[in-house]
């Protein structure tokens, strides 16, 4: 795996050298399938694979730490647990984006991150499996065929987060079968993935017409492209607007990915910076007027994140700090809008993605 | 229930007719009649919601088991003109603005009126989830104070409904009817529907208590209904808001607003929404015609009226046939080898949607076929979700051909992209 410095460096050079003399709107800038082929492949070894099997090991280190825990259920165990789980959370956040290829498999990308769930399903079949009592679902044939909302990260957030979790967990022996199955469910989920991607997604990159999925590379490149669009408008529609509401008193904090553990913000740090690692592996196939548009909005949302705590619920019961959410939601939006100016200048053609519309 | 969506054989046949008598099909023609097809719907839904009405006046007069089931079945063939509408939705914001007031999806009914102890007592996000309308005259919830004493069509339309900024504060529109009508289905994912009881309405043997302020609900939601449908069927008239919208977006806008509220309602809504989601989370509270167990046949008829607006051609629930230009023409003169294809995934669509009503009348309902353990019910509605996917496509690629701009298909959080 290259240093994230070196990679950069490698990416820029392959810019440079696909950078061809100025070309008018509405054409494609990369119009060799090698071309195309050469960044999917680099953004695949640096970036997808990387990030993949940084999940599975921290989902390993989130096995030990329920097991610690469960064999010796004291608040010492239990925030390191916690902390595993953060890990564990920041890691499926730095590659979250990337809703198509293995992750789709077996609705693997709803089991392990069912959010938001508008419904409250989760918290009402954790409620009912809990009462339960049934070890049979738990096993590791039976857990992968229950509810998603049940499965993952936020299933495991809302044991752990729990204002009495460590006399739940002592009062109830269930809560640790349950939590157990939840992090192996996890674990498992990730080694998946990751051995997909190195196996056969990495293969079919390398070869795209040969899976017969695709027509070309280009096809391939627009997943990716896609999956940067998508993860914007995500943050901007899912992440940011359903919590901030209207105005300061009209806030929803509970609305926040992740508000239990006080980490949402630091959710969109990690988005942001997959995308922009995205971004800049793509750039060659943009303007660079665009570029340069977009290189900025990046830049702007950095210097409002860093003035911002990495807990969205402190910003928000804040007057002064939900100013800066708003902006940063302008921001967002700012991005949102210059990344599909540039795609529009180009030739490349998204199609519909799962959040257009409303 | 009687078979409204034709075999290939039949679509092939429109589609000949249509281009056997004339040589081209104009853009103008297609939204003329697309238009025509929207006013019948919309009537058809009023005509409907009317004799639904009528009928739960008769229950709440006489509130027995008899008057109840016949409150039922007007809800039940309600729904028939009414799901076919939902093409028109997507594409046209004077239609997606309103249809919240209508056919609002999914609702916490503890919002409503009683609940079962699986149901819960809180929801992360909404304040209101058990705030129980029927029961108290006053709320005074999360901030929000609401003098309830006198339940009217203005206070749920106006105040209660979607309060606190809450779209499953659903307090108006055909699902609250249903789960007044129905009751919770209690059910989990086994056979069976909701079964509130004729006497929750009764005033002399009143069960689970607050009947009087019952009553006044149902009265007052079914009459909300019938004046919002009254206002759609106005808004397609010359002059009305639908219309005049629609006739200035141009031809090749109103071709990009036929083709958005296609797409839009097989892939993000139907496919996604209301189907993917319930599969994904074995669910019964995530099925569309929760209370009643209609479910499938809302879907069924979803798809049917995307069909209508592609063919031109919409039955009216009095038997006669509204017909026209039609997209399928123009597909048929301007890309035969993709025409075909959109007839197919049409096919392929009705043929999933007909093993959901099979199955239903086996007893197989949608909540039925969603259970975790359910590997059968798994795959039938797997092939519903996929046939609308692949239908989604096949309506992306005429947007395509038809070299049409500003077209946005909704999507849903459950799917990937197409």
């Amino acid at each position: 795996m290259l240093p994230m410095d070196k990679y950069i460096a490698k990416l820029s050079g392959l810019i440079l050298l696909l950078l061809a003399s100025p070309l008018t709107y509405g054409q494609n800038l990369i119009t060799r399938d090698e071309d195309w082929t050469a960044i999917n492949i680099a953004v695949t070894d640096e970036l997808i694979i990387p990030s993949y099997q940084n999940l599975e090991s921290r989902s390993l280190e989130l096995i030990s730490a329920t097991e610690n825990f469960c064999s010796d259920l004291s608040a010492l165990n239990l925030d390191s647990l916690k902390n595993s789980y953060q890990q564990s959370m920041l890691a499926w956040q730095a590659i979250q984006h990337i809703q198509f290829g293995p992750i789709t498999y077996f609705n693997w990308n709803y089991r392990m991150h069912y959010w938001p769930d508008e419904r409250g399903a989760s918290g009402r079949q954790l409620d009912a499996l809990i009462a339960s009592q049934d070890e049979s679902v738990l096993t590791s044939n039976a857990f992968p065929r229950q509810s998603v909302g049940v499965q993952g990260l936020p299933s495991l957030e809302k044991l752990l987060y729990d204002a009495n979790a460590l006399s739940d967990f002592r009062d109830n022996a269930y809560l640790c079968s349950l939590t157990t199955s939840i992090s192996r469910n996890i674990n498992e989920i990730s080694f998946g993935v990751t051995q997909r991607w190195m196996d056969e997604y990495r293969a079919l990159i390398l070869d795209p017409v040969a899976g017969g999925f695709y027509e070309n590379a280009e096809d391939l490149s627009i997943d990716f492209l896609k999956a940067l669009q998508e993860s914007i408008a995500k943050i901007r529609d899912l992440k940011l607007a359903p919590a901030i509401g209207e105005s300061f008193v009209t806030t929803r904090t509970r609305s926040a990915e992740s508000w239990r553990s006080e980490s949402s913000l630091t959710n969109i740090k990690n988005n942001l910076n997959s995308a922009e690692l995205l971004f800049t592996a793509y750039s060659s196939a943009f303007y660079e007027e665009d570029i340069t548009a977009i290189v900025n909005v990046f830049s702007d949302l950095a210097v409002t994140l860093a003035a911002l705590p990495d807990s969205m619920v402190t910003a928000l019961t804040n007057e002064m700090q939900y100013a800066q959410l708003q902006t940063l939601h302008a921001e967002v939006e700012a991005l949102h809008e210059a990344l599909e100016t540039a795609l529009k200048n180009t030739d490349l053609y998204l199609g519909f993605n799962s959040l257009d519309g409303d | 229930m009687f078979k409204q969506i034709c075999t290939l054989a039949c679509i092939l046949s429109i589609v000949g007719c249509s281009t056997g008598r004339q040589n081209s099909t104009s853009h103008a023609a297609i939204i003329e009649n697309y238009i025509s097809i929207a006013q019948a719907s919309y009537e058809d839904s009023l005509i409907s919601a009317r004799v639904l009405e009528d009928t739960i006046d008769a229950f709440l007069e006489e509130p027995n088991l008899t008057t109840l089931s016949y409150a039922r079945n007007a809800w039940l063939a309600a729904r028939v003109p009414y799901q076919q509408t939902e093409a028109f939705r997507f594409g046209n914001p004077v239609v997606d603005e309103w249809e919240g007031r209508v056919n609002s999806w999914p609702l916490d009914e503890g919002l409503i009126d009683y609940t079962a102890a699986f149901y819960g007592e809180e929801s992360d996000n909404n304040y209101f989830y058990t705030a129980n309308i029927i029961a108290n005259e006053l709320l005074d919830i999360g901030g929000i104070s609401v003098d309830a004493a006198q339940i009217t069509p203005q206070l749920l339309a106006e105040t209660l409904h979607q309060i606190d900024g809450v779209e499953s504060n659903v307090a108006t529109g055909y699902h609250a009817i249903e789960f007044l009508l129905w009751g919770q289905d209690l059910n989990g994912t086994n056979p069976g529907a909701g079964d509130r009881p004729a006497t929750d309405y009764s005033l002399s043997e009143c069960s689970n208590r607050n009947c009087d302020r019952r009553r006044d609900y149902l009265k007052a939601v079914t009459s909300l209904l019938v004046s919002d449908l009254d206002e759609m069927v106005y808004n397609w008239q010359p002059g009305g808001a639908a219309y005049v919208d629609l006739m200035q977006k141009g031809p090749e806008g109103g071709l990009a607003t036929i083709l958005t509220g296609m797409g839009s309602l097989a892939y993000g809504e139907l496919a996604g929404e209301r189907i993917r989601l319930g599969l994904l989370l074995n669910d019964p509270e995530e099925e569309h015609d929760c209370f009643s167990d209609n479910t499938h046949n809302s879907h069924y008829y979803d798809a049917l009226g995307i069909q209508n607006v592609y063919m031109g051609s919409y039955e009216r629930i009095n038997g006669e046939v509204v017909r026209g230009a039609s997209l399928a023409s123009l597909m048929a003169q301007e890309a035969p080898h993709l025409a075909a294809q959109m007839l197919a995934r049409i096919e392929s669509t009705e043929l999933a949607m007909e093993v959901l009503l099979s199955e239903a009348a086996r007893g197989n309902t949608f909540d039925v076929l969603i259970a975790s353990n359910n590997l059968d019910g798994e795959e039938v509605v797997s092939r519903v979700v996929d046939a609308l996917m692949e239908e989604t496509r096949t309506i992306e690629d005429i947007i395509r051909e038809l070299n049409l701009q500003n077209v946005s298909i909704s999507g849903s959080d459950s799917l990937g992209g197409l």
